[in-house]
């Protein structure tokens, strides 16, 4: 018999072994219900309708969106979870359809599973309302996806009223095709953009372009329909609203929905290594929770950060409780939708205890509510995390969310300061709709759908870029002046060759060779195929590990070969920056700060297998593989010349080049000689150049020459081998260990996904004039406003940085700060420390 | 800072060099092609008019206006006259469709009383779209009718969406259409691999087009070199190809209006065009020309396949005149060659209408090896063979049934 969320919180807190990782305990109070009555404008049809469905009274905020929409207001409404946002559009389009006969609505989800649920809803509301009988195919509502079936799109273009559709199929399928839907745009009156949130960075820049491109056809129809929005909480929904749209908002933040009570536990790791400050992985500690919610049969979603960590874990469960196997899943993208329908539904019945999900279930996937979240690990921003911890909270039932503190700096700053995620107004969403990327794209689409006058303007874009814009595409010769209208002219679907989820494209298929026949496994997006799927690469899919036998870049495929190992692979990574000239600068005490455009190549050179028993057990494997190139915009800071020498002189800056000594020539040719000429780690004998002698422990490591170019220190290495070698030790220098803070402490500043930005440092990089160099880039090509924003917020970070590090107990430095120290003990706090006490005032 | 486009293209990553940029040339279409420009209410456009004067032959056809139409516009389901049609044909500066695909080239044609006439509406480089549409629709307003090589799914589409974008009223969805690829696809897919325009011209009408031939891929680029700079080298090639496919597309409807009304007979055409046409007179309620036509196609020497077929057109004939020997006979002609539809047919008359039950499994078991002989895997067929089964079951449950009380 499951047993209810309050005796289990009760249980762990009379077990001592359990109730001393919980650092920290928030009550989320039940609070009663704001109701409002039905407006006296709305028709008794459409409350009638409503109460079939048990909705008898509004909300507060129901009643207020509604009057907003009657006076023809656009509004963005910012509620909590499972507030009744739906009904916020579902009353005005139901009203209007009960009154106006040709009215149309256009409902964007940014999801299909999304919009599958909602046209259920109106399915239900249409038929309450004009009595449609149950076997009687309502075409009032239709959905518009990759799915829908050649017939079932032409019956929406002749008939549908309310449609419901994603913004790629908006993009690739409805607007270059408008004339087509001529009869539906004309009567448009209201567009409901559902989750708005989620159009965040270059997806939500994509989605303000899509917009822009509609709004241009609408006005051609001249449609003018207004708009309702939905979001998570974010601190800027309006703005945010405003900046996708180009229209004003009204906001409607007054959340009238009642609350059950709802418990945040703060759990910790405790530490197992105190002078590395190395606590127990939060996997470890979850089991004994896992225990109990399986016992206790209480409806628990296991939130993991990646993918990889999200089969870990369910591996590791169902290896340590194997009679509750089937009471445990493992949900992430990457797995056929099939198999994900099969999941949900198991969540929905209560077939399963316990489920294990990276992101992929945090919305628009209907598993109905639970009775408690676990998040392992701080999911990158505070509104994803109160959108995980929603999962939790069945009606008015009690829930519990439990926060699992990971060693990650975020999440140790987190768990010393709970309060952050309680009180903090949650973050900024940012998109850049003006991305010159992003621009050139969408205007090409645009130009395609309609002929562009020579004084019409582009949504918000500045009237000097579109100028500067269409000339470039005249200069393509992709469009051309007629008379004073530009008419798209190159053979081509403009729209079909974007990708709007995802950079460069298809996904790639993962394909499992049984016998002759090949059974597709799952789908992986072509940015990760570098490093998720490279040859020799171990992938995880249902807890069932697979080695990758061949990537092939043509066919878009990967072959997989299942495989039991005991290793899992982690790929090496070098990235190569190249600054234009800076389009912005400025100087504080110490350093430069710079903003520009850059480009980075990247490639992957190799890859280490890690053993799973002794993670210290670690083979090198080198791998050839094309080099990506992205072109975006960062920011770096330089470090004036005068600290690098000082810290130099106190021994503070390992960062150096090394002279390696007198005897270096000499003992380099008797290394070559002992190993024949030949690459230790793969074989590979030395043809007309010579191969490289590799230092096992770095130089700088040992008090003199003599010691470091033992021969007992040297090992040959093809270059291959040696640039993988290098690579992978990659001594922690102090700007890389300043590298690694900041970038964690950034992502909390700049309120961003860390996955959003990626780091570089140099000591002497000739293309920044041989100065010591820190770098962050959006990594999104074009870049979204991320780099630039850091920019002039380098001195508060820098502050932050230096602040948390002088409160990190740890000696030498540790994975909650800078990184954790060496297996020789050494780190490179102290460095750190030095650097940042000369830079910060 | 720099040049503003210069940083742009940097910025996109657009790489352009003094290669890129293609000096200018200024030939005009006006030297190229003979035609005049015409200025309608919304500006000018350039008209190339050329008159085809009856009995001028194209291939071995005769341009003129057809003897008998109504038996192929009755198979084609149109109702109209001969002079309510008007052939048509684009060129356009995208072969994908969508509302950025334009009709730089609008050809079309018509019979008057003494030639059939062509004209061709140019867009050049700086003319109104508009004016090219307006001067088209004068000619589309009067007719009723429209004739493409497949207009339905490519120029009829692209053309509404012109008309929309540039707010003219709705003028095509009122008319008819027929389009000469659904009847070719009908009329030649036993005989003929591809039943393309270029393929009929050659196989059908017996016309060859010179080698100076403007492929239909490479139109978009041509008119685009056109409009970017001024490149009029392979235009008149675009506008030429055009052309002949307007003629092409009179002299199919030609063609197929005098194969549904030939008064010389039929011992000319080839084997599968006999079939084809007598399937085409069954259609449209033509019996007793059918029923000859199988006959002539069969005597002829028509494929074990077809020939199967056409008794079991033969048979499907008879059974609607209540004719059941006939049907009985024509059945048995077909499934002799190995025809799953006569074997059931067969089936089915002989367990509910003769009861000859023992005759009856007879074919049945024929018909379960003509299916287990094909892929067994396929699901359509795994669907058939357990229905087949069914019978098969019952079958013996009669003969059994019928035993017994014999025996009584």
């Amino acid at each position: 018999m499951p047993t209810d969320i309050s005796s289990l919180i009760a249980l762990w807190n009379r077990k001592p072994e359990i109730k001393t990782l919980i650092t920290h305990v928030e009550q989320e109070q039940e609070k009663a219900a704001t109701y409002a009555d039905f407006p006296g404008s709305i028709a008794p049809e459409v409350i009638k309708a409503l109460a079939e469905h048990g909705i008898r009274q509004l909300y507060s905020h129901q009643q207020q969106a509604y009057l907003l929409c009657e006076s023809g207001n656009n509004i963005v409404i910012t509620t909590g979870n499972a507030s009744g946002k739906s009904l916020c559009y579902q009353l005005p389009i139901l009203q209007s359809l009960h009154c106006d006969s040709e009215a149309c609505y256009l409902c964007i989800f940014p999801t299909k599973a999304l919009g599958h649920d909602q046209h259920k809803s109106f399915i239900d509301f249409t038929r309450a309302l004009f009595s449609f009988s149950v076997t009687e195919p309502s075409e009032m509502a239709a959905v518009y996806d990759g799915d829908s079936a050649h017939g079932a799109r032409q019956r929406a273009k002749k008939n549908a009223r309310i449609l419901i559709t994603n913004p790629d199929m908006l993009h690739v399928g409805i607007l270059p095709r408008h004339p087509e839907w001529a009869r539906f745009l004309a009567n448009l009156k209201y567009i409901v953009l559902d989750e708005i949130h989620l159009y965040r960075g270059i997806w939500g820049s994509h989605v303000a372009n899509i917009l822009r491109r509609l709004d241009r056809i609408l006005r051609f129809y001249g449609a003018s329909p207004q708009y309702i929005l939905t979001t998570a909480t974010v601190a800027n929904a309006a703005v945010h609203g405003e900046k996708l749209t180009g229209q004003r908002l009204r906001l409607v933040s007054d959340d009238g929905s009642p609350k059950g009570r709802k418990t945040f536990l703060m759990i910790n790791s405790p530490v197992v290594n105190r002078d590395l400050n190395i606590r127990q992985s939060i996997a470890k500690t979850f089991l004994p929770f896992a225990a109990d919610i399986l016992s206790a049969q209480v409806q628990t979603l296991y939130f993991g950060q990646t993918r990889k960590m999200v089969e870990n874990l369910g591996r590791m469960l169902r290896d340590e409780y194997p009679e509750a196997g089937d009471q445990i899943a493992i949900y992430r993208s990457g797995y056929l939708p099939s198999q994900r329908r099969t999941i949900e539904s198991q969540i929905k019945k209560y077939q399963v205890a316990l489920t294990v999900a990276t992101n992929a279930l945090e919305i628009g996937v209907d598993i109905g509510q639970l009775d408690c979240v676990c998040i392992g690990g701080f999911p990158g921003t505070i509104s994803s995390f109160r959108q995980q911890g929603g999962r939790a909270g069945r009606l008015q039932q009690s829930s519990a969310v439990l926060f699992f503190a990971s060693m990650s700096s975020v999440d140790q700053y987190l768990a010393n300061h709970p309060e952050y995620l309680f009180e903090k107004s949650p973050e900024v969403v940012s998109i850049n709709p003006d991305n010159s990327q992003i621009v050139h794209q969408h205007l090409q689409c645009s130009l395609f759908e309609l002929p562009f006058q020579r004084n019409e303007s582009f949504g918000t874009l500045p009237l000097d870029w579109l100028t500067s814009f269409l000339q470039v595409l005249c200069l393509q010769g992709k469009i051309h002046l007629r008379g004073d209208t530009y008419y798209w002219l190159a053979d081509a679907y403009p729209a079909a060759d974007i990708s709007i989820r995802s950079i460069g494209g298809k996904p790639y298929r993962l394909l499992v060779f049984d016998q002759e026949a090949s059974v597709e496994i799952g789908e992986v997006d072509p940015a990760s195929v570098h490093w998720y799927v490279h040859p020799g690469a171990v992938y995880i899919h249902q807890g069932v590990s697979y080695l990758v036998q061949d990537l092939n870049f043509s066919n878009r495929e990967v072959i997989l070969n299942q495989k039991q190992t005991d290793y899992y692979t982690v790929p090496v990574q070098q990235h190569e920056i190249t600054p234009a000239d800076p389009e912005e600068e400025g100087s504080d005490r110490g350093f430069n700060r710079y903003y520009g455009e850059i480009n980075v190549l990247s490639q992957v050179i190799g890859y280490k297998k890690i053993n799973w028993e002794d993670p210290l057990a670690v083979s090198l494997q080198t791998l050839e593989m094309p080099p990506t190139n992205l072109q975006t915009y960062g920011t770096w800071i330089t470090i004036a010349p005068e600290i690098v020498e000082g810290l130099k002189g106190m021994g503070l800056w390992s960062s150096e080049a090394n002279s390696y000594g007198k005897n270096w020539e000499q003992q380099k040719a008797l290394a070559r000689k002992r190993d024949q000429y030949r690459c230790v780690n793969c074989g590979l004998p030395e043809t007309d150049q010579a191969h490289a002698v590799h230092h096992k422990i770095p130089f700088r490591h040992f008090a003199s020459y003599q010691l470091a170019n033992s021969l007992d220190n040297l090992v040959t290495l093809c270059p291959a081998c040696h640039r993988l070698a290098e690579a992978h030790v990659k001594t922690r220098s102090g700007i890389a260990g300043l590298a690694q803070i900041a970038s964690n402490l950034s992502s909390l500043r700049l309120m961003c996904d860390p996955h959003d930005m990626g780091w570089w440092v140099a000591s002497a990089a000739p293309q920044f004039h041989g100065a010591a160099v820190v770098l962050a880039y959006d990594l999104a090509p074009g870049g979204i406003g991320l780099a630039q924003h850091l920019f002039s917020q380098w001195p508060l970070l820098l502050n932050e940085c230096l602040l948390h590090l002088e409160s990190c107990p740890c000696v030498n430095g540790c994975p909650s700060c800078v990184g954790p120290s060496g297996p020789d003990g050494l780190g490179c706090k102290s460095e750190v420390k030095a650097l940042l006490s000369l830079m910060v005032p | 800072m720099d040049d503003p486009i210069q940083a742009l293209l940097r910025a996109l990553n657009i790489q352009m060099g003094m290669k890129d940029i293609v000096p200018r040339k200024n030939t005009r279409i006006e030297d190229i092609v003979a035609g005049q420009e015409i200025l309608t209410e919304f500006g000018p456009v350039y008209a190339i008019e050329k008159s085809v004067p009856y009995d001028q032959m194209h291939g071995v056809v005769k341009i003129s206006i057809p003897a008998q139409v109504e038996m192929l516009h009755s198979w084609a389901g149109i109702n109209t006259s001969v002079f309510d049609l008007l052939f048509f044909d684009l060129e356009t500066t995208g072969l994908s469709g969508g509302s950025g695909t334009l009709p730089f080239l609008i050809g079309f044609g018509y019979f008057s009383q003494t030639s059939f006439e062509i004209r061709q509406l140019f867009l050049r480089a700086s003319d109104p779209e508009p004016a090219q549409l307006v001067e088209f629709l004068k000619f589309v307003t009067p007719r009723s009718c429209l004739v493409s090589y497949n207009g339905k799914s490519f120029d009829a589409p692209i053309l509404k969406n012109r008309l929309i974008l540039n707010r003219f009223p709705a003028v095509l969805d009122s008319l008819q259409h027929m389009d000469l690829l659904h009847l070719a696809r009908k009329i030649w897919k036993y005989r003929l691999e591809s039943r393309g325009l270029k393929d009929l011209e050659r196989d059908i009408l017996h016309f060859e087009r010179n080698a100076d031939e403007i492929p239909g891929w490479m139109v978009p680029e041509v008119y685009a070199a056109y409009v970017r700079n001024g490149e009029t080298d392979l235009l008149s090639g675009v506008i030429s190809h055009n052309y002949l496919d307007v003629l092409s597309l009179a002299g199919i409807y030609i063609y197929l209006a005098k194969m549904f009304s030939d008064t010389r007979g039929y011992n000319e055409y080839p084997t599968e065009d006999q079939y084809s046409i007598a399937k085409a007179f069954r259609v449209i309620g033509q019996n007793d020309q059918a029923e000859k036509l199988f006959d002539l196609s069969v005597k002829s020497g028509l494929g074990e396949e077809l020939t199967a077929d056409a008794f079991l057109q033969k048979a499907a004939m008879a059974k609607s005149n209540g004719d059941l020997i006939k049907f009985e006979e024509y059945c048995q002609k077909a499934a002799f060659r190995g025809s799953p539809s006569a074997l059931l047919q067969l089936t089915i008359f002989y367990e509910h209408v003769r009861k000859e039950y023992q005759l009856a499994l007879q074919f049945a078991q024929l018909l379960l090896q003509t299916y287990t002989n094909r892929d067994k895997n396929a699901r359509v067929n795994k669907k058939k063979i357990e229905n087949l089964n069914r019978r098969i079951t019952r079958l013996n449950e009669k003969i059994k049934l019928s035993a017994q009380s014999g025996s009584r």
